[in-house]
């Protein structure tokens, strides 16, 4: 029984900059992964590889044991696979409803998403709105739920919690959750150790495009390699 | 429909039938840019070479096969089409660079053709008359009907949503499952289409030309600023505006049409700038409005636009 996702030592450079490099992690059916490392060490570019922005310069990317290394993004989508925005972007000419309208669904879907995703995020009542009238958390929001309209069995989370009030990231927690016990892999990309330890079961640390740790976020914390890249060794 | 009704009804109000077959290959060429531009955000600068495409396929089928006239549409359409399908990879292109390579593959084409002894380059294309001028306007006034309905469709469809979708933002309308590259090069293969057919037509009507006017970039400057002035992305607002400016034109810039070729320029500009919608966005719902408009008519705004006050 293969993993849901298996990324293998997947690198991506631009030009002569490696931006990743030897990246290999999998996600299980269900588990919630946290990715974690400063600013610059490749968190992003990993997501933006996973998801067909990017194609990787090397490596394998496979979903349920198929390869999809390089495959469009809408291609991804149909597949199962999708993601949120670090920076939101939702379709800002259009409705908040015609932002889910346009999805399609995926068709495998085994996590159980059968439900109105507006409503699942606290958006309905403003399902008429322009997008430019949202506000920038309400619009996090939106991102969101036009992931969960594709019904992906594999959701990467880009800094969902960045920029939002307590209430806001309480509420955001509370759906990630949420989504979990409904089956959905969660991939999260955080600063926020607090809305980590809430979301995830499991983190793997980057540093310079590189896995340097893998395994709880209480170990990872204690971890002399994850302090030294944090903090630096002479702090 | 009401607008087929009143294209059909033109006749009996101004009988002019040249001038309102013109109008009507104008709304044409307004559409296709309403397509590509409206609904996809690329600005063809050189949308021109489509109708000269259309020009010459249609021409060159009636004089070295002989076809009829409704096949010679056909394959005017079908040539746009094809020079579409070669052009498309100037898709992966954005913005003003995009503007300019169709300007200059226009002008490529323009160059062969004009240069060419199989396309009549140096003696001049004659046709020989197939429609007459009733029946070629009526033809036009179907066209106008079928094309308009392509455009509703365009708007309301999935289709269409998903070209908004690729305007707003590419790269998250693909991660909503959008083929962003089958869905633009359908679209820009649908303004082209309708580009020749509009080309076709006018060769039927001409029927005597060199290839300077069919690929006369003034023709794209006034299908840009018809489907602007009017408004974009809309199904009637590409018509008023052509309606609007052409009768204009016609009536007071044919005598001198190089204060029109600069006011047209200057009004594109503007447009852009201050009213990207067009007119039609000063009767639709506020959200489409520009914003100064909203500033200037705001004590009719309505209490639900009002700004939400944070708990």
């Amino acid at each position: 029984m293969s993993a849901l996702l298996e990324v293998g030592d997947v690198a991506k450079s631009f030009g002569a900059f490696v931006a990743l490099s030897g990246v290999t992690l999998q996600v299980e059916e269900g588990q919630s992964l946290g990715l974690v490392g400063p600013n610059g060490s490749g968190k992003t570019t990993l997501i933006n590889v996973l998801s067909g922005v990017y194609k990787p310069t090397r490596g394998t990317v496979r979903l349920r044991g198929r390869d999809v290394t390089g495959l469009a993004s809408h291609r991804l989508c149909a597949l199962g696979m999708n993601r949120t925005f670090q920076v939101p972007r939702p379709l800002a000419g259009l409705t908040v409803a015609e932002n889910i309208a346009l999805v399609r669904p995926s068709r495998r879907g085994s996590a159980d998403l059968n439900f109105d995703v507006l409503e699942f995020v606290g958006l309905a009542r403003v399902a008429a709105r322009r997008v430019a009238a949202l506000t920038s958390g309400e619009q996090k929001l939106l991102d969101l739920a036009r992931a969960l309209a594709a019904r992906p069995d594999v959701l990467f989370v880009d800094e969902l919690g960045a920029g939002l009030s307590p209430s806001e990231l309480d509420h955001v927690a509370g759906l990630l959750r949420a989504l979990r016990e409904r089956g959905v892999a969660l991939v999260v990309v955080e600063h926020l150790m607090g809305f980590l330890e809430q979301v995830v079961d499991q983190v793997v640390v980057l540093n310079a495009g590189t896995p340097i740790f893998a395994g709880t976020l209480r170990q990872a914390i204690a971890d002399p390699r994850v302090i030294e890249v944090f903090l630096g060794t002479h702090a | 429909m009401i607008v087929a009704a009143v294209l059909g009804a033109g006749p009996t109000l101004y009988n002019n039938l040249a001038f309102l077959t013109t109008l009507a290959i104008y709304i044409l060429l307004a559409q296709g840019v309403n397509i590509v531009y409206g609904f996809t955000g690329y600005l063809p600068f050189g949308f021109v070479g489509f109708f000269g495409a259309g020009i010459y396929g249609s021409s060159l089928a009636i004089v070295y096969w002989h076809v009829g006239g409704y096949t010679a549409i056909g394959l005017g359409a079908l040539t746009s089409v094809v020079a579409a399908v070669v052009l498309s990879p100037l898709l992966r292109l954005s913005g003003a660079y995009f503007a300019l390579a169709t300007l200059a593959a226009s002008q490529a084409l323009y160059f062969i053709v004009a240069n060419e002894s199989w396309t009549f380059g140096e003696s001049g294309m004659s046709l020989p008359l197939i429609f007459s001028p009733t029946a070629l306007y009526v033809v036009a006034v179907v066209a106008v009907t079928v094309t308009l309905i392509v455009v509703f469709y365009v708007r309301d469809s999935h289709f269409g949503l998903s070209l908004r979708a690729i305007r707003s933002d590419a790269v998250s309308a693909a991660m909503a499952g959008v083929n962003v590259v089958r869905t633009r090069t359908i679209a820009w293969l649908v303004s082209a289409a309708i580009a020749g057919v509009a080309g076709a037509l006018w060769a039927l009507m001409t029927s005597a030309f060199y290839a300077e006017t069919p690929f006369d970039l003034t023709i794209s400057v006034y299908a840009i600023v018809f489907a602007l002035f009017g408004g974009v992305r809309t199904v009637v607002g590409p018509v008023v505006g052509t309606v609007v400016l052409y009768s204009l034109y016609q009536y007071i810039g044919i005598s001198n049409p190089q204060y029109f070729e600069l006011i047209y320029g200057l009004l594109i500009v503007v447009l852009v700038l201050f009213l990207p919608g067009g007119l039609s966005s000063l009767v639709g719902g506020r959200g489409d409005r520009p914003a100064w408009w909203n500033r200037l008519v705001r004590h009719r705004a309505a209490p639900e636009s009002a700004p939400e006050v944070a708990p």
